[in-house]
């Protein structure tokens, strides 16, 4: 479940880049040619637009602005070695580049962000790939520690965070091994594993060099960024399955993290499966072991793709970000964690309305807090991946991983905060989940007047009364051959006594569940075509009736009071009248003349009874049912409109001055929440989704008696584009007097509410009209049937009822969850608690309504 | 598919019932996973051939390929095996071995029509975990930038209340 709260005070939020992604100039000011400089201008087709790039060496200033913007303590870059070192042998560094690196972290420090300095992001002088073949070669360790060694010369003074090389995972496996990353080479496996453990020891060397020349008097610390996937067994239980997890995640995270935060050397199963794996001495375990001040870890897409190349040995990827830091915790001792890249990417297309990004980071942050609050676990940083938009290696400018939005053509490159930028900028803003919709509970009482209630569809009448001892007049003898068995006497005729309501077995039944509840008003459904099986008035089954009138009676005896619904279909069963269903159901006029007389009849015979009324349960979701096109759909639900206005007018009429109850319909009213909230489009869809849901019918009804100009407009304007060729009928002057003003109070179900994003639909039915697609927030609880469990939702839905249709009151006609749990239902326990506050709330900061 | 995982030899009908309702979402390119809506079971196939089901899904063994003939209908082959999805018996396999298709392997996918009701989750116990794995067990997109699927489908608007 998502976890609210905050993160320890001290956590660092930074944000990282590679140098090679975002620098350009490659050739600017004397800078060496690196081998991924080499690689894309003979290997990727994209070459051209990569000698651009998103500038960050011209454009620092805007970067540092972009820094700013996002308020991060830290910000994690690497240094292109073939920038201060064209040969990459350290000799006379670039003036220029020196001064770049130089202002780069001056200019951090001023603005109190720590730099997290990166030595080697992938990008080798291509001078020591030709010369010496690159990571192949042990002498390219001893090159390497030199430059180190300038840098902490250089910038130790200023630099507390140091990373010697970025994922070594995928610089072996797809450098040496697919060919995927520079320098392109396909070789063996031999040759992977020994670019690894070269690696390893390059690594190890600059840290006791570190360690032993400038930790001292620096202070810092350093570390190597692992990366790695997740994977999950398919079969939780399963021995073998899980067996072949630890073996996948040993293969890619344990083949650097053992030797550098376990015991020295690789784990036991690389060296069994590769009898080539190169060999640590003794003393070189004794010297790698331990050589990491803490773990750096980086979870993103790089570690996923292709999805071909990785050790998944049958079992499932996952994206799980708590379950990985719990087996680091298990498998290297409980290190210190600094996420040191994390992230997801989206399609190169997507500007700055980044949605699906939000809900990524939304996840994987979330995933740490938990990780930190309930694991225990020490993650003391982390590192939003990335802060631009650039160059993504294989994928070149396919995708974008920015927070901020880079055009690449354009002549400036601004950096526009994208809305995942802005949603860090929060979370940072807050170190952590401030639940902003939520309100502190609220210990009050909901006043006198205020009905509780049980909601029941439609109630299946039994047509004979099921005691059969009270209308059977024969007499039986019991058990008289020892059989059990009665056996009529013959000839004998008893009295019967008059049928009574409790001989229906069923409402005895209900009426123990009522009053175990302890409600005050029951809901339930008469059933149309039961009581009039012709559609008309010709034939009206009396025993039916009968059933329903003892339902209301007897429970008037136990001081509950029934609210009946006249029609409630469902998906499942229609409930009309066989012959209206064949003249055409809804979409012929004649239906709606039907259902005035069948209301009629009900106000006849109930009403002296029934207070409350409700003509038609959820018109708005008939039109799943006549949804051949949004014409039917529309013509449908104008046709329901009018027969509800009728049977309010029938009983306004001719019943209200003697009978004094109220009637009303049941609107399906779900809450809509713009599903990125940095976008005015998404805040208009969601706008424009509880138009076409809740206003269709509400708007004629309490406001205006026309449909919502919203709506109208909108559809209008597909219109004239051309994507759409229905639209809403218009109501007759009769007709708009008629349904305007027809309800004496607002009938609300409310189930959930939707996430939704603006995304231009086109097709038939009504569904495609409003250009909505829905999103699913996968950090938000949810019931088995995917309804989000969204407590404040019933409490703006009752503000924009209020809003927009005034000071009426208010009846929740349904409002639950499915759970099908048989005895303990937590969930079903959680959701009402939860949404009686939220209505609690609303009751005392909105209006006195009256929710049922 | 029933809820022990075995999946039945059911009569094509029987299909058009919630108990038999089948969602076909693709994956991939002509690759698609078949997952059993109320038994919330992922259709894998054996080496054998034999089908089952399985609550996570398993992108070797629950993966299938998509391919329409031209009379309108659709084979399902496993990506693995290359054996095609098919209700027929062992018997009525053995007497086809060798034709081209198995009887009973041609499947005509429809808009579902057959209301959904939710899927028991009683049986796994604790809730906090309950609703969690839906979304870590359907096949994660590692290519896409929605990898969960949050925003792949154009869903109907549901009510409780209505699709009963």
């Amino acid at each position: 479940m998502f976890l609210y709260d905050a993160f320890p005070k001290e956590f660092l939020w930074g944000v990282g880049t590679g140098a090679f992604q975002v620098e350009g100039s490659w050739r600017k000011d004397g800078k060496g040619s690196s081998i991924w400089d080499h690689f894309i201008h003979s290997e990727l087709r994209d070459a051209d637009s990569t000698d651009a790039s998103s500038d960050s060496y011209t454009l620092l200033d805007k970067d540092l602005s972009a820094l700013d913007f996002l308020g991060v303590t830290f910000y994690q870059f690497s240094i292109s070695w073939s920038r201060l070192f064209p040969a990459g042998v350290v000799a006379a560094p670039s003036e220029k580049g020196l001064q770049y690196y130089n202002t780069l972290i001056d200019s951090l420090l001023y603005r109190n962000i720590d730099p997290v300095v990166t030595l080697y992001h992938w990008d080798l002088p291509l001078m020591l790939q030709e010369k010496y073949g690159g990571w192949k070669n042990e002498s390219v360790i001893d090159i390497f520690n030199d430059y180190a060694t300038f840098c902490f010369q250089t910038f130790g003074e200023r630099v507390k965070y140091w990373i010697t090389i970025h994922n070594p995972y995928l610089v072996a496996w797809h450098g040496y091994g697919t060919g995927i990353h520079a320098p392109g080479e396909r070789g063996k496996m031999t040759t992977v594993y020994s670019v690894g453990h070269n690696l390893i020891k390059a690594h190890a060397k600059v840290w006791h060099n570190y360690r032993k020349h400038f930790q001292p008097y620096q202070k810092g610390m350093l570390s190597i960024v692992l990366g790695s996937h997740w994977i999950e067994p398919n079969k939780s239980e399963d021995a073998l399955d899980i067996s072949k997890c630890q073996q996948s995640m040993e293969r890619v995270l344990g083949w650097f993290a053992k030797p550098i935060h376990g015991d020295g050397d690789y784990p036991e199963e690389l060296k069994n499966e590769f009898s080539f794996l190169p060999r640590f001495t003794e003393d070189e375990k004794n010297y790698i072991k331990g050589t990491a001040d803490f773990f750096a870890f980086s979870f993103g897409p790089n570690n996923f793709k292709p999805p071909n190349t990785l050790p998944k040995m049958g079992q499932n990827l996952s994206l799980n970000l708590r379950e990985v830091l719990n087996w680091i915790k298990l498998e290297y001792n409980s290190p210190r964690i600094l996420i040191a890249e994390n992230g997801w990417f989206t399609d190169s297309h997507v500007k700055t309305d980044d949605t699906t990004a939000i809900y990524m980071m939304k996840n994987f942050i979330n995933k740490v807090l938990q990780a930190i609050k309930y694991d225990n676990i020490d993650v003391f940083g982390y590192t939003a991946w990335s802060l631009l938009d650039g160059f993504e290696w294989q994928h070149a400018y396919n995708i974008r991983r920015g927070l901020f939005y880079v055009d690449f053509k354009s002549e400036k490159k601004e950096r526009i905060p994208k809305s995942s930028a802005l949603y860090y900028k929060q979370i940072i803003g807050e170190n952590g989940f401030f639940p902003r919709e939520s309100t502190p509970s609220l210990q009050a009482q909901f006043s006198c007047d205020f009905s509780w209630g049980i909601t029941e569809s439609v109630l299946k009448a039994e047509s004979m009364a099921s005691s059969p001892q009270f209308c059977d007049s024969s007499l039986y003898l019991w058990n008289v051959t020892g059989d059990g068995l009665l056996h009529k006497v013959k000839g004998v005729k008893l009295k019967t006594r008059p049928a009574q309501c409790t001989d229906f077995v069923s409402i005895k039944k209900q009426l123990d569940l009522l009053e175990k509840m302890k409600v005050t008003h029951y809901r339930f459904a008469l059933d149309w075509s039961l009581i009039l099986p012709n559609g008309d008035l010709s034939v009206v089954n009396r025993q039916v009736l009968r059933y329903y009138r003892c339902m209301i009676s007897e429970a008037l005896k136990l001081n509950v009071q029934s609210m009946v619904t006249l029609y409630y279909p469902t998906h499942a069963y229609l409930g009309l009248p066989g012959p209206l269903l064949q003249a055409g159901g809804w979409l012929n006029r004649s239906t709606a003349y039907a259902f005035q007389d069948y209301a009629a009849l009900c106000f006849q015979e109930f009403g002296d009874l029934v207070k409350l009324w409700i003509t038609i349960n959820e018109p708005n979701r008939l039109g799943d049912i006549y949804n051949r096109s949004s014409n039917d759909t529309y013509w449908a639900a104008h046709n329901l409109l009018i027969a509800h206005a009728m049977a309010w007018k029938i009983y306004d009429e001719q019943y209200r001055s003697f009978q004094y109850g109220k009637v009303s319909l049941s609107l399906h009213s779900d809450w809509a929440e713009p599903a990125n909230p940095y976008f005015e489009s998404h805040s208009k869809a969601a706008n424009r989704f509880l138009q076409f849901e809740i206003g269709w019918f509400a708007d004629p009804i309490f406001k205006t008696g026309d449909y919502p100009a919203t709506m109208r407009d909108y559809i209008n304007f597909k219109n004239r584009k051309g994507v759409l060729y229905s639209s809403l009928p218009s109501f007759t002057s009769e007709e708009k007097e008629l349904v305007k003003g027809a309800a004496d109070f607002y009938a609300l179900n409310h189930f959930t509410t939707r996430f939704v994003i603006h995304e231009p639909q086109n097709g038939s039915q009504y569904e495609f009209d409003r250009d909505i697609q829905f999103l699913q927030d996968i950090t938000c609880l949810s019931s088995p049937s995917r309804l989000a469990v969204v407590p404040w939702g019933v409490r703006k839905v009752l503000r924009w009822i209020k809003k927009n249709y005034g000071d009426i009151d208010i009846y929740i006609t349904a409002n639950g969850i499915d759970d099908q749990s048989l005895d303990n239902d937590e969930l079903r326990n959680y959701y009402l608690g939860k949404y009686v506050q939220e209505v609690l709330k609303g009751e005392y900061m909105i209006d006195p309504s009256s929710p049922e | 598919m029933g809820r022990d995982g075995a999946a039945e030899l059911t009569p094509l009908f029987r299909f058009s019932t919630p108990a038999g309702l089948l969602e076909i979402r693709a994956v991939a390119v002509r690759t698609v996973a078949i997952k059993g809506v109320r038994s919330s079971r992922y259709l894998c196939m054996d080496e054998a051939g034999r089908l089952y089901g399985q609550l996570r899904y398993s992108t070797e063994d629950c993966s299938f390929e998509e391919e329409i003939r031209p009379d309108g209908y659709n084979v399902y082959k496993s990506k693995k095996y290359g054996i095609s999805v098919s209700l027929s018996s062992a018997k009525q396999r053995q007497q086809f071995k060798g034709k081209d298709f198995l009887p009973l392997s041609h499947f005509l996918p429809m808009i579902n029509t057959v209301p959904v009701e939710s899927t028991d989750f009683g049986e796994y116990g604790d809730y906090s975990q309950a609703f969690e794995p839906e979304v870590y067990s359907s096949p994660l997109e590692t290519d896409s930038m929605d990898p969960f699927g949050i925003t792949s489908k154009l869903l109907p608007v549901k009510s409780p209340s209505f699709q009963k």
